[in-house]
């Protein structure tokens, strides 16, 4: 019991039982010897264990302790020499022995004082350590949203694919947030409902969220209903700390076990409009991340181009296709619109004209025995039909030869040829080599007419004299060549959206899987190359 | 009279056009030798018509309605190989006329033609001759010269080519190869040239490039 109290008070027991032995020792070594001599003094090792001990009350024991003694030796000890002398002796002892507790007590407060500051730096680097730790997380943290947004910008920037964007978007944003789920919906805002899932996901591990994955794919959201019905409706980031016990999460209720706890979403936007829904989602319940959320509006902002971008595509594309289903259907309607006019002037005005050219030369005929003085007359009729018959044959040719329709491609572009060299004087050298020559109308228009302004070209740019046209066809491809040993054409000029004629060119082969190639050098010609599919 | 009713060129005006066939009639009215007996204003109607007289010529345009021209002529010469058949067509186009004149007309004729020239054609080729314009005759001669030019010379210039390879003894795939052409493509080619130098084993077109230091 005695040790443990010592124990208690937080004194070491030896020092105590050498202080105590000490104090008996002097006392009796003061009582024998006598009072002259200065032994009190020795009373001091009662403080200075009390040092040692670095205890205030045996310090302050020693020194009270020491004086009762030095004042009972006083009486106690044998005479030994002049009162006042063995008096003084005695108050100087005391008097030692007090200023030996102050010193003891000054070193004493010095050494606490010294052992609070120690503990107060280590405070103080303790809480420091813990300021840096903290301030290297947020850096990291902050490093780590910098990095995923600046990989975020670069997907999002390149012309990658929409899926393919947002797929790695999706598994990007899983791997910084450790959230194994990420789904990502398309608004349509003409729909009903308005959210669809685009079926771009990232899945850890594809059995595992296997059954949320068909619940939330085959579920539809409208405005306000469930985490992305939600966004959809705010236009802000959701979290859902645990869709299971959340009221407004219905695909919880489709499944016992759903697999999924906390979830968040965000949405995509092009300016304040909300074009898709990005959703997160992890096994375990977690509270809101503010930083996460935040970030992760502004990575919608930057996705939001991303859908801007591929509208824009689209729409160019789209328009670009109309154009040319434009341009294809009035090229259609012109060459109908030219048929039917060639038709009709060969059906009724030709044969109009034929017949009336009989019945004048019957006319001038009669005139020459009955009344030769109108015979003139008639002449002069006959020479204007005769003027007016071939006009309109060379019209009927303009709009569409009719050999085009009675002989196929292979032999208008033999007549074609052979017109051309009649009529500018430049030699056209024919190889044509059809094996079959069953080809449809459409595409034996198609041909003809790029073989037609391939000509007008040559006649107005190239100042050639010669021209080889080579015609083949080979499996499903129609090859049509036309070689000119004229000055070529300025490789500017293919590219300008200017030249409309060898724009149509190439749109005429388009429609029929085909293209149009251009091989010039300067001074060396041109060959133009048409590939068009037989079927 | 017997005799001269006898004598005279019994005809079948196939046009689609009726003013054009009341000009002809009338023009045929003001002859003493020709008669026209029927007239028929496309394909069918023609090949019917001609069953129902005996006749002389069918004057036969190229551009009516339902059948096309060519598949009547054919038609029309085959039924009935001994009438003479002249065409009158709108086109001038030496194509038009080669086409029908191989095909077993007797003569091509442009309906532009003088009147006389009409009647001369008509009496021509009534009595088993032949007629065609001065640039068609030219065209067709051509056509015939060319027969005494050497058969190589025939070919186009694809056609050459693989005729130069068979001669130098490669394979129909080897070719193909080189000219980056199916076997098939070169096969139709083969069977172009063949036909065209009137051989049938590759052996013969060797020998005749030979002949011609061709290889």
């Amino acid at each position: 019991m005695f040790a443990l109290k010592y124990k208690l008070n937080n004194i070491p027991i030896v020092l105590t039982v050498i202080w105590v032995l000490l104090a008996v020792f002097i006392f009796l070594a003061d009582i024998f010897i006598p009072t002259g001599v200065a032994d009190g003094m020795l009373y001091v090792a009662l403080v200075l264990v009390g040092l040692l001990a670095r205890n205030k009350r045996l310090l302050l024991g020693g020194a009270v302790l020491g004086t009762l003694l030095i004042i009972a030796g006083f009486f106690l000890s044998p005479s030994g020499g002049e009162v006042w002398k063995v008096v003084l002796n005695r108050l100087l002892s005391i008097f030692t022995l007090w200023m030996a507790y102050f010193l003891c007590q000054l070193q004493n407060r010095s050494q606490k004082e010294l052992a609070d500051a120690h503990l107060n730096l280590e405070d103080h680097v303790k809480d420091r350590t813990l300021q840096l730790n903290e301030a290297n997380r947020l850096l990291k943290q902050e490093s780590d949203f910098v990095q995923l947004h600046k990989d975020i910008a670069v997907a999002s920037n390149e012309t990658r694919n929409v899926t393919v964007t947002f797929q790695y978007c999706l598994q990007r944003i899983c791997n910084h947030a450790g959230w194994p789920v990420g789904h990502l919906y398309l608004v349509d805002k003409n729909a009903q409902p308005p959210l669809v899932s685009s079926t771009i996901w990232h899945l850890d591990d594809l059995d595992q969220f296997e059954t949320f994955r068909a619940i939330s794919e085959a579920t539809e959201f409208d405005q306000g209903i469930g985490l992305p019905g939600r966004v959809l409706e705010s236009g802000k980031p959701a979290w859902i700390i645990d869709v299971t016990q959340d009221p407004n999460f219905p695909r919880a209720k489709l499944s016992r076990d759903i697999g999924v706890k906390a979830g968040f979403a965000f949405p995509v936007l092009i300016r304040d409009e909300v074009v898709g829904i990005m959703e997160f989602f992890s096994e375990k319940a977690a509270e809101p991340e503010d930083e996460l959320l935040e970030i992760m509006a502004h990575i919608g902002a930057q996705l939001g181009r991303v859908i801007e971008r591929q509208r824009a595509q689209e729409e160019g594309l789209n328009s670009r296709q109309q154009l040319l289903n434009l341009y294809h259907r009035l090229e259609m309607i012109q060459e109908e619109e030219r048929t039917r006019i060639a038709r009709e002037i060969h059906d009724e005005l030709a044969q109009v004209l034929t017949a009336l050219k009989l019945e004048i030369s019957l006319l001038k005929k009669k005139l020459s025995t009955q009344a030769p003085a109108l015979e003139k007359n008639a002449e002069m009729l006959l020479g204007l039909v005769d003027q007016t018959i071939p006009s309109i044959k060379e019209l009927i040719h303009d709009l569409r030869p009719p050999i085009l329709d009675d002989f196929g491609l292979q032999e208008t572009i033999s007549w074609q040829g052979k017109e051309f060299e009649r009529l500018t004087g430049i030699h056209c050298n024919l190889d044509l080599n059809l094996m079959n020559t069953e080809i449809d109308s459409a595409r034996t228009t198609a041909m003809f007419r790029i073989f037609q302004e391939t000509l007008n070209n040559v006649v107005r740019h190239a100042h050639a004299r010669h021209v080889r046209v080579n015609l083949e066809d080979e499996a499903n491809l129609l090859t049509l060549r036309v070689e000119d040993d004229g000055i070529g054409i300025d490789p500017k000029h293919l590219l300008s959206g200017n030249s409309l004629g060898i724009m149509g060119m190439r749109e005429r082969a388009r429609v029929w899987g085909g293209h149009v190639d251009f091989q010039s050098e300067s001074q060396k010609g041109t060959t133009v190359v048409v590939q068009i599919s037989r079927s | 009279m017997i005799t001269e009713s006898k004598s005279k060129i019994k005809i079948l005006i196939a046009d689609d056009h009726p003013l054009f066939r009341q000009g002809l009639k009338n023009a045929f009215g003001e002859t003493p030798d020709i008669e026209v007996v029927d007239e028929a204003e496309n394909g069918n109607d023609v090949l019917g018509k001609v069953r129902d007289h005996e006749l002389n010529l069918v004057l036969l345009d190229i551009s009516m309605p339902g059948k096309g021209g060519l598949e009547v002529l054919k038609q029309l010469k085959t039924e009935h190989p001994k009438i003479p058949v002249l065409i009158l067509s709108v086109y001038q186009e030496s194509q038009y006329a080669i086409r029908f004149i191989k095909a077993g007309a007797s003569g091509y004729l442009t309906k532009e033609s003088s009147i006389d020239t009409l009647l001369a054609a008509v009496r021509k080729v009534a009595q088993g001759g032949n007629y065609a314009s001065a640039d068609i005759t030219e065209k067709l001669a051509f056509d015939f010269l060319n027969i005494d030019k050497p058969l190589h010379e025939l070919l186009s210039d694809r056609e050459y080519q693989v005729f130069s390879m068979i001669a130098t003894g490669k394979s129909l795939t080897e070719i193909g190869v080189e000219l980056s052409l199916s076997v098939k493509t070169i096969s139709t080619h083969r069977t172009r040239i063949m036909e065209k130098m009137k051989m049938k084993k590759n052996a013969e077109l060797i020998h005749y490039a030979i002949q011609h230091d061709l290889i």
